[in-house]
């Protein structure tokens, strides 16, 4: 199939996460920083809580940056950073009701079965500590919040394989 | 041991429409179909001005909005006591079989093939019923590809209906006299090209993957039968005869009654409410008949009422018109019907079937968009494309059409320039009514009765029987009620 249309741009940064529920809204706070000085040939979106609802906008680039809180294990604030070379790499939603409830997985998933997966997928994550109804994040998450957009930037600015 | 299986809701389909069956020893011995929703565009249309119908109809439906557009156009040149000029009637002609090849392809790939190949192991394709795939992985795996391919091909199916309809869904050309859109010789070209594309995917990857699902399930060509009695109200006008009885029609408008031709006369359709959620009212035609709900009405159990012809169930669609049209349709509809009756080993009665309807879906399309090449070469870009009406004080009008998926009859009255009554009985009305007042069960609930069903919680047969008809509930019933319901045994997805 086709990769999706010709982009000027090369590489999509996609916020995942729910600004209702505290630190699980760190993705979407982290690309709106990025977005008030966007680096040069990248796109960003704000993908919610529907990275489903997008997919049909991830075909063309070279590069899909995911940044998203992500449940590693670690202190609240860590970074981590973690390749994507296939769905298996995360761990499959519970099976959905609806498809309103279909997760980051299963939206790459769709993506390649579409043709529209770029070829390379990092996931930027950090280390929720508090993930609950509010529009605030924990004071860790917040303080983390300038590093994880500088490792978007300087992910942005690796050589595209 | 009599168990009941409840498929509620029935998925991958259009609409929501619930499934009962009571089986016995592994078949199915009664069953019931309910359209779970109801609708009030009757009430929606009363008042308004006439010309509003072909608009707020479409809106019936996001599938086949088209159908609807083109049977209210219909009803108002018949109470407007107008027909459309030439270039009008093939412009209305292409919207519509654009529409036809969009909807049959999505119908196929998108809605009814997971029933037969085993799609991917992640969802939506996941949770399915996982028994009964016969297909090796590799043949799978290609018709997986094609479901992927066909989103594109769709695609290009719209924009060639809305080359001439301004957009899809919701065509915004479609009058009353004609349409609206001026033809020019870039119109015809863009929507050729992208005929030559669709003629390629029907004639070299749809056919071919209904014929070999229909090889490999070859009971399937036994089992979901029905009713046998097929009417079509015929679809795409070839000349300007103003009466609709005998204008001549790709589509033959007819009937089929025990493999015999019969024919199809509208004064003798009517409907039944004995078993719907509407106030008791003896069975009349959509011509007068009323549309009051009655949510709490003993012994209803569907938002759709029972149109009956003759006071007989008759199954509407690509099968009714397959069976209308091997008496004197259109030779290449007729000639690959029967190719493929002998490719397969098949005898006629085996197209009243799951894959025999699939069949016939495929083949239409293919007969249909073949007929569309010349169609559209036969527009004079110097003619008119519509002409004017007025809108009487008072009329009666009535328009038949078959949409993709059967026969489409919209009714309308005017008093004092206004819509007083409008009426809209559709395909899946037909197809998936419930019991009428003779106790008589309507053609899907037919279909059903005798099916295999191995396991209750995988009842997969059900599901690939009322699937074959191409079910759409969106227009079929009559304003959203929420209502609780007590989930099934079974739950597809």
């Amino acid at each position: 199939m086709n990769g999706g249309p010709p982009r000027a741009a090369k590489i999509l940064v996609a916020g995942v996460g729910n600004l209702l529920l505290g630190d699980e809204g760190a993705g979407i706070h982290a690309v709106r920083e990025l977005a008030r000085q966007a680096p040069p040939g990248v796109d960003i979106v704000d993908a919610g809580t529907a990275l489903g609802e997008i997919v049909g906008r991830l075909g063309g680039y070279r590069k899909l940056i995911l940044v998203d809180a992500v449940e590693a294990g670690g202190a609240p604030g860590q970074i981590v950073r973690l390749e994507i070379r296939d769905e298996n790499d995360l761990a499959a939603a519970p099976l959905p009701l609806s498809l309103h409830e279909l997760g980051v997985a299963e939206a790459l998933r769709q993506a390649r079965l579409l043709g529209l997966l770029p070829p390379q997928v990092v996931l930027l994550g950090v280390q929720p500590a508090r993930i609950a109804p509010g529009l605030k994040l924990s004071a860790a998450v917040a303080r983390a919040l300038p590093a994880l957009v500088e490792a978007i930037r300087a992910e942005a600015a690796q050589p595209l394989i | 041991m009599r168990v009941k299986v409840t498929v509620d809701p029935l998925t991958r389909i259009e609409g929501h429409l619930g499934i009962e069956a009571v089986v016995d020893n592994g078949k199915v011995v009664e069953a019931r179909c309910a359209g779970t929703l109801y609708r009030g565009f009757e009430q929606i249309l009363a008042g308004r001005d006439p010309l509003d119908a072909v608009q707020i109809t479409q809106r019936l439906c996001g599938v086949c909005p088209t159908a609807h557009a083109l049977a209210s156009s219909q009803c108002l040149d018949n109470a407007f006591g107008i027909m459309p000029p030439r270039n009008g009637r093939i412009i209305r002609n292409l919207i519509q079989g654009a529409n036809y090849i969009q909807s049959h392809i999505l119908h196929f790939y998108h809605l009814a093939a997971l029933d037969f190949v085993r799609g991917p192991d992640f969802p939506p394709f996941v949770p399915r019923y996982e028994s009964d795939y016969r297909l090796p992985d590799k043949v799978s795996q290609e018709i997986v590809s094609h479901y992927v391919q066909a989103l594109h091909i769709r695609l290009k199916a719209h924009e060639m209906s809305a080359v001439f309809s301004g957009k899809m869904p919701h065509c915004a050309s479609v009058v009353p006299g004609g349409v609206t859109v001026t033809p020019a010789v870039d119109k015809i070209t863009t929507f050729l090209w992208r005929l030559k594309e669709l003629r390629d995917f029907i004639d070299n990857v749809y056919i071919p993957d209904v014929l070999t699902i229909a090889r490999v399930y070859r009971d399937y060509g036994e089992i979901g039968a029905g009713c046998r009695r097929f009417l079509s109200w015929g679809a795409f006008d070839l000349d300007d005869e103003p009466d609709v009885a005998r204008r001549k029609r790709y589509f033959r408008m007819g009937r089929c009654v025990g493999g015999q031709p019969e024919p199809a006369d509208p004064s003798k359709v009517a409907e039944d409410v004995s078993f719907s959620w509407y106030k008791a009212a003896p069975p009349a035609s959509p011509a007068v008949s009323r549309t009051e709900p009655d949510r709490r009405k003993e012994g209803a159990y569907s938002w759709l009422k029972a149109p009956r012809y003759d006071g007989a169930p008759h199954e509407v669609g690509p099968l009714a018109r397959a069976m209308v049209n091997l008496n004197g349709g259109p030779p290449e509809l007729v000639k690959a019907l029967e190719q493929a009756l002998t490719e397969l080993r098949w005898k006629r009665e085996n197209l009243c079937s799951v894959t025999g309807r699939h069949l016939a879906r495929a083949l239409e399309t293919q007969a249909l968009a073949n007929a569309m090449a010349e169609w559209v070469l036969q527009i004079k870009l110097d003619e008119p494309v519509a002409v004017g009406h007025k809108i009487p004080e008072s009329a009666e009008g009535m328009g038949l059409w078959d949409a993709s998926r059967g026969a489409l009859g919209h009714w309308i009255s005017i008093r004092n320039q206004k819509i007083a009554r409008y009426q809209a009985v559709v395909p899946t009305t037909w197809n998936a009514s419930p019991h009428d007042g003779k106790n008589q069960p309507g053609p899907i609930e037919e279909a059903l009765l005798g099916a295999p069903v191995g396991d209750g919680n995988n009842p997969f047969a059900l599901a690939r029987i009322v699937r074959s008809f191409d079910p759409c509930i969106a227009c079929a019933v009559h304003l959203v009620t929420p209502r609780g319901r007590e989930l099934g045994v079974a739950r597809i997805v």
